[in-house]
């Protein structure tokens, strides 16, 4: 299991969708930064972006990017025309899933990292106070953290379409409107603690100090676990080339030379 | 122990309505090089692919050293190098860090492997090229060193000449002989080339609409193949009269005024001419024909020629 994940993290060596994931990550501050020009009377300080930041990203961007990049992850092995290579050695596709689900959660992390990395710069750069040092360590631990719950959150949709061949863009628009009802789930606090997107906030413990948030962390995590549940069961289950089987490599269109 | 390295029984895979293999027995013998030859379509890659439990058989066996495929993939896989269809790499790592990913996976303990498979098919060890950078050759050569990195006993290469410039065939065709002469190696071959085949290969079968038409070495089909003498006189149906006389009736034929062809090679083609020269005949022209490798796949598969 240890060689499928370290052979997962080499093959990601100068592959692009990781930079267009950072680029996604960057969109979230974007957008956040948008909506700081907004005239609604809002006082803005460095916590309160960063906690407007992480709302990009569990309703607008992170599901969707996560499962596209993990979703394309998976796929290459059948459009990069590999899979046939590792099945041969053998190692079983649902050991291939394993070891890339798993480098991609430590992907989750990375990108929830580069998030706060946009989200410090930005804030520095319009001039929010209460930029602090403990400000900016509790909002990297619960930027970086509520990437890698999310991921959780969205793991059982990977999984779904890591076994329908291109089902990754299939994927990617189901986790983005999964990751939008998180809006809907937060106005109750029993739905907002079962929903797995809205758990992901939970465990972070975003805005907690407001006393019309009542986190219950134990339904959270029971949460996330019946979604990682979910997914155990479709990895173990799926079956080899699955995803792969019908992907074709877009036919190479040979131009005539000479005469 | 079996006899054989590889064999088949009965084995059919059907997609839908269409038979892609259909029955097919498979014999391939151990230290020899067995070429699967078909046209294009004619079933090659889905035998392999069964072969290497890459498809599930819809009916029938593969047995590889005596052990049937089904199950005991994790013993027999390992002992196996094969090349199926187009080279499969990531196309963002370099060809030295393609073969350490599947090395990785392998469990190879020798860390001069990859150099070692590199070298073997002429690509330079930790090359700063990316795999998307190279050649269709290159692509091949790679695809090759993969299937051999591990020193398997077994090769199933599928058209391992795709791709490849005269010098990168000839090489490649030396360095497959080499395998099986000097290291024992058996190794299943499928190609739509029939001189390759012919050059390279032990032991030949043809495939055709997925169904095992002949299979046999080479030898067998050389003998099997047809020969006839072919003369050109001054006046064919003079000699056709001479040679009534010698064969019967279906054993000759008129091709026009001046040639004529005798199936028959029991006589020698020198005896025929003195004969011909005897009767007054001038003969421009005697040749003793022999049925090439395409005419014989030609008249087994009852089509055009090959791919």
């Amino acid at each position: 299991m240890l060689v499928a994940i370290k052979t997962e993290l080499w093959k990601l060596k100068r592959y692009y969708m990781i930079w267009a994931g950072a680029l996604l990550m960057l969109l979230a501050v974007l957008l956040t930064v948008f909506t700081t020009t907004a005239l609604d009377g809002t006082v803005w300080t460095f916590s309160h972006f960063a906690e407007q930041v992480m709302k990009e990203n569990i309703t607008t961007i992170f599901p969707m990017c996560i499962a596209l990049i993990t979703g394309y992850i998976i796929n290459r092995e059948g459009t990069d025309d590999t899979l046939k290579n590792i099945l041969t050695i053998p190692v079983s596709f649902p050991a291939l899933l394993f070891g890339k689900l798993t480098v991609c959660g430590l992907l989750a992390l990375f990108l929830g990292f580069a998030s706060t990395l946009f989200t410090v710069t930005a804030s520095f750069l319009l001039g929010f106070p209460g930029g602090t040092l403990p400000a900016i360590l509790q909002a990297a631990a619960q930027i970086t953290l509520n990437c890698l719950f999310l991921y959780l959150a969205v793991l059982p949709i990977i999984a779904i379409a890591a076994r329908i061949p291109n089902g990754h863009l299939i994927g990617a628009v189901v986790a983005f409107v999964y990751g939008y009802g998180g809006m809907f789930a937060a106005g109750n606090m029993t739905l907002a603690n079962l929903y797995p997107v809205t758990a992901s906030m939970g465990l972070v413990g975003y805005r907690s100090y407001d006393p019309a948030v009542h986190w219950n962390p134990l339904l959270c995590v029971f949460s996330l676990l019946v979604a990682l549940l979910v997914c155990a069961v479709l990895v173990v289950t799926a079956q080899k080339g699955e995803a792969a089987k019908a992907v074709k490599k877009p036919k190479q269109v040979i131009t005539k030379k000479g005469w | 122990m079996s006899k054989y390295v590889i064999e088949t029984q009965r084995l059919t895979k059907q997609y839908g309505t269409q038979k892609s293999v259909d029955g097919l027995d498979l014999h391939v013998r151990p230290g020899r090089i067995y070429g699967l030859l078909g046209r294009n379509g004619a079933g090659k890659t889905t035998t392999m692919k069964l072969l290497l439990g890459l498809a599930a058989p819809t009916s029938g066996e593969v047995s590889i050293w005596g052990q049937s495929l089904a199950g005991n993939e994790k013993l027999l896989l390992p002992r196996i190098g094969s090349l199926i269809e187009s080279p499969g790499f990531y196309p963002n790592l370099t060809g030295t860090e393609n073969l350490k990913i599947f090395a990785a996976l392998r469990g190879l303990e020798n860390r001069n492997a990859i150099q070692n498979a590199l070298e073997l098919v002429g690509l330079p060890y930790r090359d700063k090229k990316l795999f998307s950078q190279y050649s269709l050759g290159m692509k091949q050569r790679l695809a090759i060193a993969l299937a051999v990195m591990h020193d398997p006993e077994l090769l199933i290469l599928d058209e391992p000449i795709n791709g490849l410039d005269p010098i990168g065939i000839a090489e490649v065709r030396s360095f497959i002989r080499g395998l099986c002469d000097e290291r024992g190696k058996t190794i299943l071959i499928s190609s739509h080339i029939l001189s390759e085949v012919a050059l390279l290969a032990d032991d030949i079968g043809i495939i055709d609409h997925g169904v095992l038409l002949e299979e046999e070495s080479l030898e067998e089909l050389e003998a099997k193949s047809d020969k006839y003498l072919h003369f050109v006189v001054s006046d064919a149906e003079r000699a056709a009269e001479i040679l009534k006389g010698v064969f019967p009736d279906d054993q000759f034929a008129l091709e026009d005024r001046h040639s004529l062809r005798v199936n028959s090679t029991k006589i020698p083609a020198s005896k025929l001419v003195s004969a011909f020269v005897r009767a007054g005949l001038k003969v421009s022209e005697a040749v003793t024909v022999e049925e090439s490798l395409e005419d014989y796949f030609k008249r087994v598969t009852g089509g055009e020629g090959i791919a």
